[in-house]
């Protein structure tokens, strides 16, 4: 009997172990990602169901006033780099060649976590991947908002990890220039911190991506807003303050994002 | 092998890939081993783990090896052991949780570790009422 039940596992085990040894050194990509796309193809409409669920059972008139004061602070966000463009402008005499994302849509396809309504997604798997152009380190937004960054791809699907994820850190800054560095904090915490001691951040303030974008146009663009400041932790003892931010997003209601391919 | 069996991973499966980041899938194949004592957990164990491999882009396999090595060393204390008493339930689904959690780089894991095995003594008491293990 436990002769029997060892030689089973030893002969599954040598079969995960090659199967490990080759999807290793990419030998078995083509593979993998047909199989991941079969699993998307089954995973999606579980999820389309719950959003649907979420949808219907959300009071209306919430979601709307949470729709209006998106749209607001994308309007104010709008406001206030027009101001600093006309400012340049007068400043340098030179006109700024306005360039448009290229964005491509994805649906979201997997948002696990841990208990629904309770924890926060940290991840997201989208049903876009290599075979659409994305690329590892691809920005992935929603209107004007930073959603996170494609930390995996394969054929057919790709992961995005959530600004909220403690793995995720990237440099920002506020919209009157204070800077400092994004760092999640978990299960839908996010954190401003490294922030000087002299600086002064307010509660209310917009947290945006100060920009990190590389030749292969992988990386963050500038001026993506990553989230608002909803209180400030300055203590005169240490080197640097933080502030709590809440993101303009709820990520678990999110079935659609954008993937920022390149700049046209 | 019982179809239900079959039909309650894929089920938990597709629920762990797109709703719930719970060890469903690690649950039952614990829960079941423990009950039917069966060799044919074996390649369900390496199926559905290469598919979780799949779809959470890892290197596929490694999952799966999780999975038999767990799923042998809880097979080993069966003799030394009452392997299907809740305690042992809880103190297994809770190491392999915890491990499993370490792999998929998750937070909070302490807490999560200690509801999944939770969640591994309800599911191991609703299997045994539900008796769709004996083969």
């Amino acid at each position: 009997m436990l002769k029997g039940r060892q030689n089973y596992f030893l002969f599954f085990l040598f079969f995960s172990i090659l199967i490990f040894t080759l999807s290793k050194f990419n030998l078995l990509e083509t593979p993998q990602s047909y199989l991941s796309k079969a699993t998307t193809s089954i995973s999606s409409p579980v999820l389309f169901l719950s959003d649907f669920l979420t949808q219907i059972t959300q009071n209306g008139s919430e979601k709307k006033l949470k729709e209006e004061n998106l749209s607001l602070q994308k309007k104010l966000l709008d406001q206030q780099k027009l101001i600093e463009e006309n400012k340049a402008l007068h400043d340098q005499f030179q006109v700024s060649n306005p360039r448009s994302l290229d964005l491509l849509p994805a649906t979201v396809v997997g948002a696990p976590r841990f208990i629904p309504g309770i924890f926060s997604p940290e991840n997201f798997i989208i049903d876009v991947g290599t075979a659409d152009s994305v690329k590892v380190g691809n920005a992935v937004v929603v209107k004007d908002n930073l959603i996170g960054k494609i930390t995996k791809t394969s054929k057919f699907i790709s992961e995005v990890t959530l600004v909220t994820n403690p793995s995720l850190k990237f440099a920002a800054k506020t919209t009157t220039n204070v800077l400092g560095v994004i760092k999640g904090g978990g299960n839908g915490e996010l954190f401003f911190d490294n922030v000087l001691l002299s600086d002064h951040l307010e509660k209310g303030e917009l947290v945006l991506t100060s920009g990190d974008l590389k030749l292969d146009q992988t990386g963050f663009l500038p001026n993506i807003i990553v989230g608002q400041i909803v209180s400030v932790e300055a203590n005169p003892t240490d080197l640097f303050q933080k502030a709590k931010l809440k993101t303009l997003v709820d990520f678990s209601k999110i079935s659609k994002v954008f993937v920022v391919k390149s700049l046209r | 092998m019982s179809p239900y069996v079959g039909l309650l991973i894929g089920t938990f499966m597709i629920l762990q890939v797109s709703l719930i980041s719970f060890p469903l899938v690690f649950l039952a194949l614990l829960t079941i081993a423990i009950k039917s004592k069966k060799n044919w957990i074996f390649p369900l164990a390496f199926i559905f783990g290469v598919i979780l491999d799949s779809f959470y882009l890892k290197t596929l396999g490694t999952t799966s090896i999780f999975f038999l090595i767990f799923l042998f060393a809880v097979f080993m204390y069966e003799r030394k052991f009452e392997v299907d008493s809740l305690s042992f339930i809880f103190i297994s689904s809770f190491l392999g949780s915890m491990i499993l959690f370490v792999i998929l780089g998750e937070t909070n894991i302490l807490l999560k570790s200690a509801i999944t095995s939770l969640l591994a003594i309800f599911l191991s008491k609703i299997e045994a009422k539900l008796d769709i293990f004996k083969i």
